[in-house]
């Protein structure tokens, strides 16, 4: 019954005309878009910063999304190339039909453009400073906290340990023996938080666990001579020992730097819960 | 039944509607430069460059990451949702959709609360496919308690709840018993509506060459079919995906969030301030349970339950997909429901249980 209910809006005068020459084109536009979409997901996992967007267990899901959306593309436009032109007597069903000033076409065309013409960045400092890291050194700091009861305190091998790792495992008792004096070495990016005592940087790395929307900022603060003239978003390896300082009346782990190596933005430069 | 007029209380629905539209992003404008202009300030002090531009140069930077992550997720599960719908429009007469569902309200919301345990789709698929099966006769409240808790109520957001807050009764329970609830509260009042059919917006038809009244025929003709109604569906509501990730992207940028946790401990503050940031996030149900874990030593319980059970439900991307679904008026009664039961109950929660 629904189905012929009209709705009263105001493209409702445009219910029974014909489709013009030039919207004969929409679906065409209409299958390159989706077309365009679905390479963009491909071009961004081709050329590996997929892992910049979205996690990177959906690399497949993202893939099969892309070749599915030119399927469907193709599809589209073999439908349209063998139609009937004439053959459309259904029109009591094209309310709502695609026009050309539909904002579908422009809104589609942004992703494209966005995920092709802009270089790809990482999440970094300015993302922190969004997320009010500069006020308080930091909100993932202490919205870690709780990610430390999941984390296992007994991994293997203190080596091969992560930054987050590390976070997890000094979070709540940064004085424990079993931590403090231990050697370490992580990679972060350099992030000059104003709340660190002169001479030190926040080493820092997001923590993703879908998408770059969730992104949590986590860090350790760095002591070292030679950290004056780094600059935010520089990627480092640092090496050194775990040690402790009072900051705001409360206990933190920090690196005692023996050296910090600066590096490339590794190809998967967020870690995972 | 032909239905040209709408009636008063629809009419009153979209006169407030189109007002309190215009308001809220007339305010969320202006918030919005206002932070722009602040970000912009803090990031010049912060890069010891005193270049403005390389400084909005990073915040696009950022954007462009945040909006694209959100995007990108959202379009996969979109198009699942999508191609789920495109299967039933074509492969599922009524008839068995209307033999299959209880004709009653109770029992219809009853099943559409449950039905995501064996149809999971988060909230970019739940749209299209709630959508389709009650343009194909489902009744609406199994529609409506469908699109409302099959995000929340399905095995892989159960699980990644229970694994995130490590089986906590509380959380996990309260979880799904409240989302059971409001969703079900919600599509019984909109049941009450003497006809609840006229809240539902045709579907836009844009897949020109096919008929509704006699649907193709052979194998590979219904193949097309598939591919022509996923095309249009994907199209139609993929807008609202990219609308409502723009926004989302925008506030993450430069809306400070420090600035909004600070409030964590304040019972009934910290409720909105997580409803609120559920509604900016935007993100997707399967994940949100390890965001909020992050949360969880700062806020009160009852706060995380409702980041937990009204995100799914409400963000600005949903909503925007609803009014593909419902009409403005229908809309605005969800959206105002759901606000309403989950600051509520999870206040209720925050003051008496901790």
């Amino acid at each position: 019954m629904h189905e012929h209910e009209h709705e009263h809006s105001p493209d409702c005068d445009h219910h029974d005309h014909a489709p013009t020459a030039s919207e004969r084109w929409l679906p065409v536009v209409q299958a390159l878009l989706i077309g365009g979409i679905g390479a963009m997901l491909l071009v961004k996992v081709m050329n590996g910063t997929l892992p910049l967007y979205v996690h990177v267990r959906y690399t497949p899901l993202i893939a099969a999304t892309g070749v599915v959306l030119l399927l469907l593309a193709v599809a589209v436009l073999v439908g349209q190339w063998r139609a009937d032109p004439q053959g459309h007597p259904d029109h009591d069903h094209d309310h709502g039909r695609l026009t050309w000033r539909s904002p579908a076409l422009t809104a589609l065309l942004v992703p494209i453009l966005l995920g092709l013409m802009v270089p790809a960045q990482a999440l970094g400092s300015a993302a922190l400073s969004a997320r009010g890291g500069v006020g308080t050194g930091g909100t993932g700091m202490r919205t870690v906290d709780s990610l430390a009861d999941g984390a296992s305190y007994s991994l293997p091998d203190p080596t091969s340990w992560t930054l987050l790792d590390w976070v997890n495992a000094t979070l709540y008792e940064p004085d424990n023996p079993r931590v403090q004096g231990q050697a370490i070495e992580v990679e972060g990016f350099v992030w000059r938080d104003s709340t660190l005592p002169e001479g030190q940087i926040m080493l820092s790395r997001f923590v993703v666990s879908c998408c770059s929307a969730d992104g949590l900022a986590i860090g350790m603060p760095v002591a070292a001579d030679s950290t004056l003239d780094l600059a935010n978003d520089q990627w480092l390896r640092v090496s050194g020992t775990v040690g402790l300082q009072e900051r705001d009346g409360r206990k933190e782990a920090i690196i005692l730097a023996e050296s910090l190596t600066p590096i490339e933005q590794p190809a998967e430069p967020y870690l995972y819960p | 039944m032909l239905k040209n007029r709408l009636t008063a209380p629809d009419r009153w629905g979209k006169w407030v509607a189109d007002r309190i539209a215009i308001l809220l992003l007339l305010g969320a404008a202006l918030f919005l430069m206002g932070w722009m202009l602040a970000s912009v300030d803090r990031l010049t002090g912060l890069t010891q460059s005193k270049s403005t531009v390389a400084a909005l140069g990073q915040l696009f930077g950022t954007f462009t990451t945040i909006f694209l992550g959100i995007f990108i997720e959202a379009a996969a599960f979109l198009l699942l949702g999508v191609l789920a719908s495109a299967l039933i429009q074509v492969f599922v007469t009524p008839e068995r959709v209307q033999r299959l569902v209880p004709k009653n309200r109770l029992g219809a919301t009853a099943v559409g609360s449950l039905l995501g345990l064996i149809f999971p789709v988060c909230e970019c698929g739940s749209v299209p496919t709630a959508r389709r099966l009650m343009h194909k006769g489902a009744p609406v409240p199994l529609g409506v308690a469908f699109l409302l808790a099959a995000p929340v109520i399905n095995p892989v957001v159960i699980a990644s709840t229970w694994v995130a807050f490590n089986g906590d009764p509380l959380i996990v329970g309260g979880r799904i018993a409240l989302t059971i609830a409001i969703a079900a509260i919600i599509a019984m009042t909109l049941a009450l509506h003497p006809a609840a059919r006229t809240l539902l917006r045709r579907i836009p038809d844009t897949v020109p060459s096919h008929d509704h009244a006699l649907p193709a025929q052979g194998f590979l003709a219904r193949l097309g079919s598939v591919t022509d109604h996923a095309a249009a569906e994907f199209f139609e509501m993929g807008q609202y995906v990219v609308f409502g990730a723009m926004i989302a992207a925008l506030a993450q940028t430069f809306i400070p969030q420090d600035i909004l946790l600070a409030i964590g401990g304040n019972p009934v503050a910290s409720v909105i301030v997580l409803m609120a940031l559920a509604a900016i996030m935007s993100i997707c149900s399967t994940v949100d349970a390890f965001v909020a874990l992050g949360f969880a030593s700062t806020f009160h319980s009852g706060a995380i339950l409702a980041f937990l059970v009204f995100g799914p439900m409400i963000d600005i991307k949903a909503v925007l997909l609803f009014t593909t679904t419902f009409k403005r008026s229908a809309v605005l009664v969800i959206v105002l429901l759901a606000t309403l039961l989950s600051f509520l109950a999870a206040t209720w929660i925050n003051l008496n249980v901790g």
